[in-house]
């Protein structure tokens, strides 16, 4: 029995024709719909497809950021001015904050390396690298840093070839495509030592280690991601780089795929490849953010010293502008003026009429400055400079007996002179013949003076000559006779003469008249008998019966002395030989004999306290008269001339 | 700028490093160091259109006993054969290397018969008259003693390697 069911498979022949039917061929028509709507439906969700894709998967910013570097560079170039109209107001801040960046920057590298070089734990650091045989920038990141990836490889698997790289410090990059041809090599190498029998098992090298590197890889279909990296890294660094590398491959499968040596389609991958640079700061590093005292003590220690020279130099400076700017002076040219060795050396010509050269420098207020001069000498030819010469002539005059220059300066174009003259001198003008000056150049300002030049002394004993006619000179010896008067005259004009002469020599010859004294006999024999007399009223009084002296007659007795003293120096003036009588006496009462030894013991008394006083003993004689009426108990004086009673006895003796 | 990886193979002390060292670094010894494994130079060949770095894999001597790591020639553009024409069987040993080399991979191989400053060896013109011929893409002679052919070796390379994809 036939059945009247259709058949499955026709009948999902009959929905095909259907489908074909509404949908058209190959949905042809619902494609036509969509594809004159595209432009609305991607416009309405273009945004959020791309946001949803890059938060899936980040590839868009990736595929689009050298797209837009593109446009922009070409932007750029088409529409410079535009360019510049509106980057010009913006230029400046950011120099300005490029340059504080730099200098913050750049004062905290100087105060690391400073810290890691002048203090104990750089010292210990740069002690370990040296001994560890590690330079010692390295040596301090790896201090510095947990780890750091220094460089990034990209290869091409199947030629071995280096298609891209980029480096964290420019100054230690390697030579990547010889390390990326030696790395294959070495794969392969080890690939083939370490042969698997399951041959879709292949061997890769995963990590290279040596002492200051590790060299992760990565390995891709096409390609491979090589990291160099110092310090102990993390896990998360092998998902890093294989999560880029799995991003190339799918960017760039087909360049990858096609790579006949031409790298240029992988320059675009350096942004991939930058986010494999990572790197992480010790803690103890970052925590320590401290202001950098040790840099901002060496630049101000730098700045003092630059500053410090910087105003020497300075002053130096103005200290020269000072001396180039003084007034010219007279007979002084300056040649050069400059600094040499922290002093300043000058150079100059000077006529030697001119003042002196560190005289008019000192115009210029230079205290405490070295300075140097080099003199040259030379004739100027300046006007006042010539004035000048005359009194400088004048001044030079040799010296003239009797004539003083006290002051010699220029006055109203004549030479105004003012001079001490004595008399004697030569005229001013004669003198002054030698300077070939005329006298109305001149003008002579003299005062008269005693001159005690001895050159002069001949003329004045000539005038003396004259003075005393009653003299005779010859050869600078006065001789003859003069009064007494007259010759204490020319005494003392002779003693006014310089002490070169001998005064003695010059007047020896002159003789003195003699001269009538006064009667000095007469008044010393009045003097003598006044002495006398005075001695002879004197007596001395003693108690009765008694030959002691009393405390008066002692004090008297030191007068009589000096009595006896006059009498005997008037005497001896007087050629007179004197004797001095000492007489004692006594009252009438008692013996006789007794009156005679106590007036004699009462005159030896007086006699002993005169010799004590000085007398000469042998002119006196004690004598003891007794008693006497009147002039009792006392002592009396009686001088008495030896000479003149010689003379007497004498005359007495001849008339006999 | 464009890359070529270009491998130099060759039996033992024929002078591959030496015309390697000649080429890169301009230089000659004669003292002979054997090299093991690989050693990997470059240097940039100017064209007159573009510049071609050269990769150069100077690959240990291979001798009739031993082959050559196979990965080595692995997406090289030009392979190198180089033989001493003072020694016959460094070119039977060449031609060896040369068959296995096309086996592994179509490149084109260029012959070069270096000491050319040597004499030859007794029938070494009729040996290579006879045998060598179709295998290769370019036959050059050179010495890197005497700096001869050297420059023109690596021009010809870098121009073959350009026309080779």
């Amino acid at each position: 029995m036939e059945s009247n069911n259709p058949s499955p498979l026709s009948e999902s022949q009959e929905l095909a024709d259907f489908r074909q039917i509404i949908l058209g061929k190959n949905n042809q028509r619902i494609r036509d719909v969509v594809e004159e709507d595209a432009r609305k439906i991607v416009s309405k969700v273009l945004t959020e497809a791309l946001h949803d894709r890059q938060n899936t998967d980040g590839t868009v910013s990736q595929v689009l950021a050298p797209l837009i570097e593109k446009a922009v560079e070409k932007s750029v170039l088409e529409k410079k001015d535009l360019f510049i109209g509106y980057l010009y107001p913006l230029v400046g801040g950011l120099i300005r904050k490029a340059v504080s960046a730099f200098i913050t920057g750049f004062m905290e590298q100087t105060n690391l390396l400073l810290e890691s070089s002048f203090t104990i734990k750089g010292l210990q650091w740069r002690f370990r690298a040296w001994r560890t045989g590690v330079p010692y920038a390295q040596y301090v990141i790896r201090q510095t840093f947990v780890f750091r990836v220094e460089q990034i490889l990209l290869i091409h698997n199947e030629t071995s070839m280096l298609l891209n790289t980029v480096v964290r410090d420019k100054t230690q990059a390697t030579d990547g495509d010889t390390v990326s041809a030696m790395l294959s090599a070495i794969n392969d190498f080890v690939s083939d030592s370490f042969y698997s029998a399951n041959k879709d098992n292949k061997q890769f090298l995963d990590e290279i280690k040596t002492d200051d590197f590790t060299l992760l890889i990565k390995q891709g279909p096409q390609a491979m991601l090589v990291a160099a990296i110092t310090g102990n890294y993390p896990a998360a660094i092998g998902e890093s780089l294989q999560l880029s590398l799995e991003t190339i491959h799918k960017i760039y499968g087909a360049e990858l795929d096609q790579f006949d040596g031409d790298a240029l389609p992988f320059v675009n991958t350096e942004q991939q490849l930058n986010d494999c640079l990572l790197a992480q700061q010790k803690e103890s590093i970052t925590l320590k953010k401290k202001k950098p005292w040790m840099a901002i003590a060496l630049f101000m220690a730098f700045f003092f010293v630059i500053g410090y020279f910087t105003l020497l130099q300075w002053q130096l400076n103005s200290k020269i502008q000072r001396i180039n700017s003084l007034v010219n002076t007279p007979g002084i040219v300056l040649l050069n003026v400059d600094a040499c060795n922290n002093k300043i050396c000058i150079e100059l010509l000077r006529d030697p009429l001119a003042q002196p050269a560190a005289k008019w420098i000192e115009h210029a207020k230079l205290a405490g400055t070295e300075i140097n001069i080099m003199e040259r000498p030379y004739r100027s030819l300046d006007p006042v400079l010539i004035k000048e010469s005359k009194v400088h002539k004048i001044k030079a005059l040799p010296a003239s007996p009797g004539i003083v220059l006290l002051d010699a300066e220029l006055c109203d174009d004549k030479v105004c002179i003012t001079i001490l003259r004595d008399p004697l001198a030569e005229p001013a003008l004669s003198w002054l013949k030698g300077t070939k000056l005329s006298a109305t150049e001149l003008v002579i300002n003299e005062r008269v003076y005693r001159s005690l030049d001895a050159q002069l002394t001949p003329l004045r004993l000539s005038l003396l000559a004259v003075q005393f006619p009653e003299l005779t000179y010859i050869n600078h010896v006065f001789s003859g006779q003069l009064s007494q008067e007259k010759f204490r005259q020319l005494k003392h004009l002779v003693a006014a003469l310089p002490d070169e002469i001998n005064l003695k020599s010059i007047i020896s010859k002159v003789k003195v008249f003699p001269t009538l004294l006064p009667s000095k006999v007469k008044i010393n024999r009045a003097l003598l008998t006044q002495s006398i007399n005075k001695l002879e009223n004197t007596a001395i009084i003693f108690n009765q019966n008694e030959s002691q002296l009393s405390g008066f007659s002692l004090n008297k007795l030191t007068l009589v002395s000096q009595n006896v003293f006059e009498i005997l120096n008037l005497s001896e003036q007087l050629n007179s030989n004197i004797k001095i009588l000492i007489l004692g006496a006594s009252s009438p009462k008692g013996s006789k004999v007794h009156n005679r030894q106590l007036s004699l013991a009462r005159a030896q008394s007086v006699k002993t306290n005169l010799i004590s006083n000085k007398v000469d003993a042998e002119v006196m004689e004690a004598l003891g008269l007794g008693s006497l009426d009147k002039k009792d108990r006392r002592v009396m004086f009686s001088v008495v001339n030896i000479s003149a009673a010689k003379t007497a006895l004498d005359l007495e003796h001849t008339n006999q | 700028m464009i890359q070529k990886k270009v491998c130099i193979f060759g039996a033992s002390a024929v002078g591959k490093t030496s015309l390697v060292n000649r080429y890169v670094a301009g230089i000659f010894n004669d003292k002979y160091l054997t090299s093991i494994g690989v050693k990997i130079d470059k240097k940039i060949v100017k064209l007159n259109d573009n510049n071609v770095q050269l990769m150069l894999w100077d690959i240990e001597g291979i001798d009739r006993y031993s082959g050559f790591n196979r990965k080595f020639i692995r997406g090289a553009s030009v392979a190198i054969v180089v033989v001493d024409q003072s020694r016959i069987q460094s070119f039977q040993d060449g031609l060896e290397i040369t068959r296995m080399l096309k086996q592994e991979q179509e490149i084109p191989v260029i012959l070069v018969i270096n000491k050319s400053d040597l004499p030859p060896a007794d029938a070494w013109h009729s040996i290579l008259e006879n045998e060598s011929p179709s295998l290769f893409e370019a036959q050059l002679q050179t010495s890197a003693k005497q700096n001869t052919g050297v420059d023109n070796l690596f021009f010809d390379v870098a121009k073959i390697s350009l026309n080779h994809t």
